[in-house]
C-alpha cells in the first residue's frame, strides 16, 4: 500500500469510496423496516392473531418453562414484512433483543409469523441447533404450524409449535444463571412484604377492636403510632401487587402474554442462521 | 538549569502520552484482529458444514437419479476442490479470499444443478431424508450467509479502526494490514433455490 504511485492511490481512494457508497446504500435498503423494541414479554403478538386468554396461557406455558431451563422461545407475530426477507429480517430481531439466557448458552428460540406475507420462521440460537436441528424445525413448521394455519387457527399452530420444541429441548440445559436467582429474589422480596402488610392490617384490626369500635372507617393506616411508615409501605405494595398479574395496563394494545420479565430477561443470545421457514 | 528541566520533563511527557496511546492502540488492534479471526473460523465451518453435507445428498439422489451422474460428479469434483483449500487465518490476503471464494461458489452452482435436476424426480422429492438434506443445506446456507456478513462486519471494524488517525501511524508502526472482505454479490447469486413446495 505504501509503495503505491499517487495516481494508483486517487484510484484505490476513489474504489474505496464507491464500495463504501454501496455498502451504506445496502445497508440503508436493509433498514428499511422498523424493529419492534423488546416488550419484556416472551410473547409478543404485534399482529393481534391471538386472544387474552390465549396470550396468557401461551406466555405462561413459556415463561414456566423459560425459568425451569432457562431457554427462551419468544413468539412475535407482525402484520408486515414489509418487503424484507423473512430470513434476514428475523435473524436480524432475534439477535437484536438478544433471545438466550446468556451469549455463553445463546439458548433462544424465535418463532416468527408475518400475518400478511403468511410466512413463518423459526430462528434457532447457536446453542439449540443441537437438539433443534434446521431439519426438526422443517418438520414442526409443516406438520404442526402450517396445517393449524390454514385452519385460521394461530394458537393451536403456535402453541403445538412451541410444545413440541419445549419437548425437544428437555433437559438440554438447566437454569442455574442468576436469571432465576434474581426472580427468586423478587419472589422473597413479595412474600417479605405480603407479611407485613398482613402484619399490619391485622395490627390495624387488632387496635380497632381494642378501642371499642367508636372509630369511623377513615382507613386502616390512620390507626397507631407508625402512620407515616405505613403508609410509605402501602404505597410499595400495590405497584408491586400490579406486576405479578402480568401486563394488564396494555390490554389495549394487548400484545403480551404471560408474567412480565419473570422469565430472566434477554441474556445476548446469538444466533448463527439456524432453523427453518415455510408459508401457508 | 530549571529550563532544560523543565523541557526534559516536557518531552518525557509526551512521549510517556505516545507510549500510552501506542499501547492502547496496539492492545485495541491485536483485540480486532482476534474477532476477524474468530469471525473467519467461524466463516470456514459453515462452508465445512456444507461440504460435509454433499455425500450422503449425493447418495441419497444417486438412489434416484443414477443417470444424472454428470452433475452427480460435478458437485464431488467442485468439493474436493474447495476442501483442499487452505487459508492461514491470520494472514488472509485478498487473492486468497478471492480463490476461497471462487473455490466455494463452484460448489453453490453445481448444488444449485443438483437441486434443480431434482424438481424431475417426485420419487427424490418425497423421501424423508432427502428432504431432511435440503433443509439442511438451506439452513446451511443461511448460515454460512450469516457468517459471511459478519466476517466482513468485523473485517471493516478492523480496517476502519486502523485507518482513522492516529491509529494508521501505530498500525504502520507495528505492522496491521488491512483485512480482506468478501464480496458482496458473488455466492449469493449462485446460492441454490430451495424451496419446500
Amino acid at each position: 500500500m505504501i509503495s503505491m504511485n499517487s495516481p494508483m492511490k486517487y484510484l484505490t481512494a476513489i474504489k474505496t469510496g464507491l464500495l463504501l457508497g454501496a455498502f451504506l446504500f445496502t445497508g440503508l435498503l436493509q433498514a428499511q423496516k422498523t424493529m419492534p423494541q423488546p416488550t419484556g414479554y416472551l410473547v409478543n403478538d404485534f399482529a393481534g392473531l391471538m386472544s387474552r386468554p390465549q396470550l396468557d396461557d401461551l406466555g405462561r406455558k413459556l415463561t414456566n418453562y423459560a425459568r425451569e431451563t432457562s431457554i427462551q422461545i419468544v413468539v412475535v407475530t407482525e402484520t408486515s414484512l414489509e418487503g424484507e426477507d423473512i430470513f434476514d429480517y428475523s435473524n436480524r430481531l432475534a439477535r437484536t433483543w438478544g433471545i438466550g439466557a446468556s451469549k455463553e448458552k445463546s439458548n433462544g428460540i424465535l418463532l416468527y409469523i408475518a400475518k400478511d406475507e403468511r410466512k413463518v420462521r423459526i430462528q434457532t440460537g447457536y446453542g439449540v441447533e443441537g437438539f433443534l436441528t434446521d431439519a426438526l424445525s422443517r418438520r414442526i413448521i409443516e406438520q404442526i404450524i402450517v396445517p393449524a394455519f390454514k385452519n385460521g387457527d394461530y394458537y393451536g399452530g403456535i402453541d403445538g409449535a412451541t410444545s413440541s420444541i419445549m419437548e425437544l429441548g428437555k433437559g438440554e440445559f438447566t437454569n442455574e444463571g442468576g436469571g432465576k436467582r434474581k426472580s427468586e429474589g423478587g419472589r422473597a422480596l413479595f412474600l417479605v412484604f405480603l407479611l407485613l402488610f398482613a402484619l399490619i392490617f391485622f395490627l390495624s384490626i387488632y387496635n380497632r377492636n381494642r378501642r371499642g369500635g367508636n372509630e369511623d372507617d377513615g382507613g386502616y393506616y390512620r390507626d397507631g403510632r407508625y402512620d407515616e411508615r405505613r403508609r410509605g409501605g402501602g404505597w410499595f405494595f400495590f405497584p408491586m401487587g400490579g406486576w405479578g398479574s402480568g401486563g394488564g395496563g396494555d390490554s389495549g394494545s394487548g400484545w403480551g402474554g404471560g408474567d412480565s420479565g419473570d422469565f430472566g430477561g434477554f441474556g445476548g443470545g446469538d444466533f448463527g442462521g439456524g432453523g427453518a421457514g415455510g408459508d401457508w | 538549569m530549571s529550563r532544560s528541566l523543565i523541557v526534559i520533563a516536557v518531552v518525557a511527557g509526551l512521549a510517556l502520552i505516545l507510549l500510552g496511546k501506542g499501547c492502547s492502540s496496539y492492545n485495541s488492534f491485536v483485540g480486532q484482529e482476534e474477532d476477524v479471526e474468530n469471525a473467519w473460523s467461524k466463516v470456514q465451518s459453515a462452508y465445512q458444514r456444507r461440504a460435509d453435507l454433499i455425500p450422503s445428498l449425493v447418495n441419497t439422489v444417486k438412489g434416484y437419479a443414477n443417470f444424472e451422474q454428470k452433475t452427480l460428479t460435478d458437485v464431488v469434483n467442485a468439493r474436493a476442490k474447495a476442501t483442499s483449500m487452505t487459508i492461514d487465518p491470520s494472514n488472509i490476503t485478498p487473492e486468497q479470499l478471492k480463490e476461497f471464494q471462487a473455490a466455494q461458489s463452484g460448489i453453490s452452482q453445481t448444488l444449485g444443478r443438483l437441486m434443480m435436476i431434482t424438481e424431475n424426480y417426485p420419487d427424490l422429492k418425497a423421501n424423508q431424508q432427502f428432504l431432511e438434506l435440503q433443509s439442511q443445506l438451506e439452513g446451511t446456507e443461511n448460515r454460512i450467509k450469516v457468517e459471511r456478513d459478519r466476517f466482513n462486519d468485523t473485517a471493516t471494524k478492523f480496517n476502519k479502526s486502523i485507518r482513522t488517525f492516529p491509529n494508521n501511524v501505530f498500525a504502520g508502526i507495528f505492522g496491521f494490514s488491512q483485512k480482506a472482505q468478501f464480496e458482496a454479490q458473488a455466492g449469493a447469486e449462485n446460492a441454490p433455490n430451495v424451496s419446500f413446495d
